[in-house]
């Protein structure tokens, strides 16, 4: 299942995990030759097709579409300023292939939680497949290639989000950010130019070349273990005396998101942070909250900006329309999600 | 070119900075902009100036922590055979053009970003090999792994051939030569 539609997920501090390979041909970067390029698409379809991926259907020139599977973290964002671009995903959406973008192939592994070895597992299983049938741009001083220089090396990378409310509660956001620097990582905030993130920060480790993956995987694991460690310490200590406060926060977070008319994406990610917060803490209040931990996952997809209008399929003049269409559909999503809620006892 | 400071006097000293950035100041500028006077000796003329090209800063490595200025004295522009993008092309934009600048340019682009290499697969040889990666569990194409792995398979061979021989075991020795001969013959 992709990773904002896994039911039965538990509220968990790591929402999704994530391996990715770039990877480009040894003949061409996606400037050079448009022959070269086109040659490869049409190979990579039938591969795809051989392999029992979907093809995404993407209407020319549909900036929003493209740049709403990039808000899922399914694509880069470089994809929508190519004019040969593909996009693959396999039967549970949670590998996908795209073509087209700065780097010619975007492979991607991405599992609800915190499932970074089977990510691995499938994103080198799809590497490899490609392996086979094309031949990739690799040095022995410099490994993968890409036109942007500072990418070329492993071509790998290893990425989580983590949700971290505690950290930007208590200031200690900076002693994560260090301890990622040291790893070699980088602990960003989600949605970087936004002021308001929901508390979401994405880790993110480029492998070095020649490093062993597993080996690597297992150290970053290890990483995100000692993050999540230190967030729920400081969760426990101070946010347990608050019980009261966090759940009626959680509740008028809840409240709003059912019955506002317009929302904007701060509001969103606030009121998702608080809720996601109050699941965490008191996972025994999540019936009396009515609503699933997977549910957030999906309000966190399915509703910023592109995406909402994606959703909507429909053009918007002005933010305001936006911010309506956006709370029309997390309306719609919370009804639908509750009615497949178990029956209270 | 008019010195970038003091806008009246004739540029005469052309470096990069840590950041990338060019400057062209007069002596005088350029003597109270270096404390250390380093730059003496450094002063060229505006036609000499024009086949300078600065080692592109441009990915937020630092090249160096020296003052020293960052020129590479080039005759020409150089020139990707296989995309004929220019080093300066390159330099303005940040990016490569086809995986040949690669090789084009390497003397233009910073040491940082080569690769592991031989780190790599030092820490295959010392036994940190990966179930199912194949050499050292690193990544890299199927074909050089294979033959990296066949490599491997050989030297080790090798190794045990020079110790059969030298502890005088022939019939093993016979044995291991065959058996390079074969790899050898499929390559």
């Amino acid at each position: 299942m992709s990773w904002f539609n896994s039911e039965g997920a538990l509220p968990s501090h790591v929402l999704w995990s994530r391996v990715r390979y770039i990877r480009n041909l040894s003949s061409a970067f996606y400037k050079s030759d448009e022959k070269t390029i086109l040659e490869a698409q049409k190979k990579l379809f039938e591969i795809m097709q051989g392999n029992g991926f979907r093809k995404e259907d993407i209407p020319d020139g549909s900036q929003i579409k493209l740049r709403s599977l990039a808000e899922k973290q399914f694509i880069p964002y470089s994809l929508e300023h190519s004019s040969i671009h593909d996009v693959y995903f396999n039967e549970p959406c949670s590998l996908i292939i795209s073509f087209g973008g700065k780097d010619i192939f975007d492979i991607r592994a991405l599992l609800s939680g915190r499932a970074l070895k089977d990510a691995l597992n499938i994103a080198s299983q799809a590497e490899e497949l490609l392996d086979g049938d094309f031949d990739f741009a690799y040095s022995e001083t410099y490994g993968y290639l890409s036109p942007s220089p500072k990418d070329c090396g492993s071509g790998a990378e290893l990425s989580c989000a983590l949700f971290l409310p505690a950290a930007r509660y208590f200031g200690f956001k900076d002693e994560l950010c260090l301890m990622a620097d040291s790893f070699g990582a980088t602990l960003l905030p989600f949605l970087s130019d936004a002021q308001n993130h929901g508390d979401i920060f994405i880790l993110s480790y480029t492998l070095p070349l020649g490093a062993n993956e597993k080996f690597e995987a297992e150290r970053f694991d290890s990483l995100i273990g000692k993050i999540v460690e230190r967030e729920g310490e400081s969760e426990r200590i101070i946010f347990d005396k608050e019980r009261i406060i966090n759940t009626e926060r959680a509740a008028r977070a809840l409240g709003e998101l059912n019955f506002a008319r317009r929302l904007c994406e701060d509001e969103l990610l606030y009121d998702l942070s608080a809720i996601r917060l109050a699941l965490l803490l008191y996972p025994e209040d999540a019936t009396e909250l009515e609503i699933a931990a997977h549910t957030l996952d999906k309000l966190l997809a399915s509703c910023l900006s592109c995406s909402t209008l994606e959703g909507a399929g429909v053009e918007v003049k002005d933010i305001g329309e936006c911010d309506g269409l956006r709370a029309s559909l997390v309306r719609r999503i919370l009804a639908e999600s509750k009615a497949a809620l178990p029956a209270a006892t | 070119m008019n010195c970038e400071k003091c806008k009246n006097k004739k540029a005469t000293l052309f470096y990069a900075d840590e950041g990338g950035r060019r400057h062209a100041l007069c002596a005088a500028c350029g003597a109270s902009f270096n404390k250390l006077g380093k730059y003496e000796g450094y002063t060229v003329t505006e036609e000499e100036a024009e086949s300078y090209l600065p080692i592109p800063n441009l990915y937020g490595y630092p090249r160096t922590s020296s003052p020293e200025p960052l020129y590479v004295r080039i005759e020409e522009d150089i020139k990707c055979p296989s995309c004929h993008a220019s080093a300066s092309e390159i330099s303005d934009s940040g990016e490569l053009k086809c995986p040949h600048c690669y090789s084009a340019f390497a003397q233009i682009l910073p040491p940082a970003i080569a690769g592991y290499a031989t780190v790599g697969y030092a820490a295959g040889a010392a036994g940190r090999v990966g179930a199912g990666a194949g050499f050292c569990g690193a990544k890299m194409p199927i074909a050089r792994r294979r033959a990296a792995e066949k490599q491997i398979r050989l030297d080790e061979l090798r190794a045990k051939l020079r110790s059969a021989i030298s502890s005088e075991s022939f019939e093993l020795a016979a044995k291991l030569r065959d058996q390079i001969k074969a790899i050898d013959a499929a390559n």
